[in-house]
């Protein structure tokens, strides 16, 4: 199936609020945060559809990007049927204050780690998730390192973390000089 | 010796005056009998983070061969190490294993530190939120070896230097208050009562 055959598809039995969009470097689906468990249900199930494969879950901070007007957070979802052989791009806006988002890894596992990857560095969080804790950072880190509005830690556990340049603001030099 | 040796010009004869080296008897400080043991045989610690803990496995492969100095004993415990070679970028998240780790190898212990992440940070010391901005903030370390990551050979000349420090060693200097390395960035862990001050 054809890529913008499968967006519309899924915008004509979908409806409200559901959009294809065609232009740009890639053909996606922007689809609002609550309907993800029932579209991604149905492109799964569904026999010409068949999306066996979650390829990836990205998170984006939109916050200051060019064009951009709010801070919102975009998470990607990128689909691929590994019979059929084609692949769909579902993108979904979250409000910085509450990124809320349900989540898929009752449809497929692997969304278990990529959705706790997200949560870790960028701070989305997954509802109905069996596990959201951190995947990388240590469990007690404050923050999510990703975010655009990150402020680096001054110190952890002790450990000064903040950067040390030279005093004439360059780098390097033998250290303890 | 038989007369029949002494007049035999092929064999060797041993025409030391000193009766004491003529067999076999040398006099030397304990200090420095213990050093040269120690020095001929600096094991170090298996500790690959990183990309510099391939040049570091290069260096104990056939071509460099770090063997031929008596360090090509990588220990996988603590607590049969002398030399901790932190090779590759320490994160927050491993700094308090690395220094679990070093607690845990018995006195008289090195630090190398192999590479700019370890050093200082890197690549990553500015913008890098999950970086040590280096390893002697958390352990204090006696030979750095600089280089993204170094040759084999700049690691054979820190094992060398490694080797030479070994001669700070005292008996008598239990604290090694001497032999202790004098830089270290790190702040004062907390310690349990009469151990000693790092």
């Amino acid at each position: 199936m054809e890529s913008l055959e499968i967006l519309s598809v899924l915008a004509g039995k979908f409806g409200e609020g559901l959009e294809a969009v065609t232009e740009g470097p890639e053909s996606h689906l922007k689809l609002p945060a609550r309907e993800v468990a029932s579209v991604c249900t149905f492109l799964k199930e569904d026999p010409t559809l068949d999306c066996d494969l979650l390829t990836c879950i990205s998170a984006v901070d939109l916050k200051g990007l060019k064009g951009e007007t709010t801070d919102d957070f975009e998470v990607v979802y990128h689909l691929e049927s590994t019979r059929k052989l084609h692949t769909v791009c579902l993108r979904l806006r979250v409000p910085r204050e509450s990124p809320k988002v349900p989540s898929v890894s009752a449809i497929w596992e692997t969304a278990n780690w990529h959705e706790r990857e997200a949560y870790d560095l960028m701070g989305i969080e997954f509802e109905g998730h069996p596990n959201l804790v951190r995947i990388l950072c240590a469990d007690d880190w404050v923050g999510h390192p990703l975010r655009k509005d990150y402020e680096y830690p001054k110190e952890y556990h002790g450990v000064h973390c903040e950067f040390e340049g030279n005093q004439d603001g360059t780098w390097g030099g033998h250290p303890g000089k | 010796m038989s007369d029949k040796a002494k007049g035999d010009p092929e064999l060797l004869v041993n025409e030391n005056p000193d009766p004491l080296t003529k067999e076999n008897v040398f006099i030397t400080s304990v200090d420095k009998a213990l050093n040269w043991t120690r020095q001929s045989s600096v094991w170090p610690l298996t500790f690959g983070l990183a990309c510099c803990a391939i040049e570091m496995m290069a260096s104990l492969a056939a071509k460099y061969d770090i063997d031929r100095f008596g360090s090509g004993v990588m220990r996988a415990t603590p607590r049969q190490a002398d030399l901790m070679i932190v090779a590759g970028t320490v994160s927050h998240k491993m700094a308090p294993r690395v220094k679990r780790l070093y607690d845990q190898m018995p006195d008289p212990k090195y630090v190398l530190a192999m590479g700019g992440c370890v050093i200082k940070g890197g690549p990553y010391a500015k913008y890098g939120y999950h970086v040590l901005q280096g390893v002697d903030r958390v352990v204090p370390v006696d030979v750095y070896v600089p280089g993204c990551p170094p040759r084999p050979e700049a690691l054979i000349e820190g094992i060398l230097k490694v080797r030479q420090l070994c001669n700070n060693e005292s008996v008598t200097d239990r604290d090694r208050k001497r032999a202790r390395p004098k830089v270290f960035r790190g702040f004062e862990w907390p310690r349990r009562e009469g151990e000693a001050k790092v």
